[in-house]
């Protein structure tokens, strides 16, 4: 199809799917394109409609979003509108929702807050598997362990105290190991992990994102992609590797080696209480576990493979 | 020896040099114009941290960027 009709179809689509109840469309003929066998009157199967650009003869096509699993006779809807069968294609995309990341949500998942009792709040990094076969919430020393202070099977709050979360009604997790920060020393990694009470309150998948395809390491100028729970998703470039860095914690200068240096694409890459997000190239390899970041919007990261083999885990 | 472990080499030379500085908030390796150099970050650029970092070091670049202050996120 060409631009202007596909563009015509889709404003009428929209006109018939999305700003009216789909009982009352008024094209009946098109609702047999869509095959629901019980007719629900408030059942709404289309949450989007868009157009795409590609295939194997590089033409328009109308998107179909829909919120439920349903089959869609795409050839009848060709036929409906005297098109090729492939101007129309179908994506389950399920609900579309604002994420609100500092909020409650069970099950939690990456990107959302998360933090000791007694702290602030940073980010659910990942869900990663120990020796023993456990499931465990990945996130930095300072967020689920308050840099060294708190005490193993201490409360995990989800969303962590700075957003709400209360040691009585919001606990997801128990600590259950940390990498002590080195105050005196020189650190690779800013890592603690969490066991969450049900595992049914966790799944593993980053908004925006998915799911993980493995772990990489850092390359220099390489786009990256992050889901925190401060500044949501955001892109950007790494910059440097092999830094030594200064880290002001608290009013003590702590030093952290080999980190990854990442710099935003447009404005900054990460603010306060991102901290514990996962650092991505774009095809979905996780390269850092985020931790500090500078006055000027420079981000730094945790070399994953380092972190992943100091507490003795795999992502899942 | 290889690139990177020749550059590893030369920034460890710059740590034990620069980073005792309380200006001096790190350094890494950068790319630059299709080549690598040495990157030092600073709190904030002065005159006279700029006069005692060289411009380059055993045949390889060496910049100042300054970052502010590294905190926890």
């Amino acid at each position: 199809m060409d631009l202007i009709e596909t563009v015509k179809i889709k404003n009428y689509l929209e006109r018939e799917f999305l700003t009216k109840p789909f009982n009352l469309v008024k094209s009946a003929g098109l609702l047999e394109g869509f095959q629901i066998e019980t007719y629900v009157k408030s059942y709404e199967p289309i949450n989007g409609i868009g157009i795409g650009y590609g295939g194997y003869k590089n033409a328009y096509y109308i998107e179909i979003m829909l919120k439920k699993k349903i089959k869609v006779n795409t050839s009848y809807l060709a036929s409906y509108f005297s098109v090729p069968s492939e101007s129309f294609r179908v994506k389950y995309v399920g609900e579309i929702s604002i994420i609100r990341t500092t909020h409650r949500h069970r099950p939690a998942f990456p990107g959302v807050s998360i933090g000791h009792y007694n702290s602030t709040a940073g980010t659910f990094g990942c869900l990663v598997e120990d020796k023993e076969g456990r499931l465990q919430i990945l996130s930095n020393n300072h967020i689920l362990a308050n840099l060294n202070s708190a005490n193993l099977g201490d409360p995990i709050l989800q969303p962590g105290p700075a957003d709400g979360g209360h040691r009585h009604k919001d606990v997801i997790a128990e600590l259950s190991a940390y990498i002590p920060i080195d105050f005196e020393g020189l650190n690779r990694v800013d890592a603690a992990l969490a066991e969450p009470l049900n595992y049914s309150d966790v799944r593993p998948d980053i908004p925006h994102i998915g799911h993980v395809e493995g772990i990489t390491s850092a390359r220099l100028n390489i786009p990256v992609i992050k889901f925190g729970r401060t500044t949501g998703l955001t892109f950007g470039t790494i910059t440097g590797r092999n830094a030594t860095i200064k880290v002001n914690v608290e009013g003590n200068e702590v030093l952290f080696e080999d980190q990854i240096v990442i710099e935003g694409r447009r404005g900054r890459f990460s603010e306060g209480g991102d901290s514990g997000s996962l650092i991505l190239d774009t095809n979905r390899q996780v390269i850092g576990l985020l931790f500090a970041g500078s006055a000027t919007g420079v981000t730094f990261a945790n070399p994953i493979d380092d972190v992943l083999t100091s507490l003795s885990v795999e992502i899942i | 020896m290889n690139e990177i472990k020749k550059l590893e080499k030369i920034k460890k030379k710059i740590d034990s040099k620069f980073l005792h500085l309380q200006d001096v908030k790190g350094t890494a390796i950068k790319m630059k114009d299709n080549k690598y150099v040495i990157v030092i970050y600073v709190k904030k650029i002065d005159p006279v941290l700029k006069q005692a970092i060289p411009e380059e070091m055993e045949g390889i670049k060496v910049y100042i960027e300054e970052i502010g202050e590294v905190r926890p996120l």
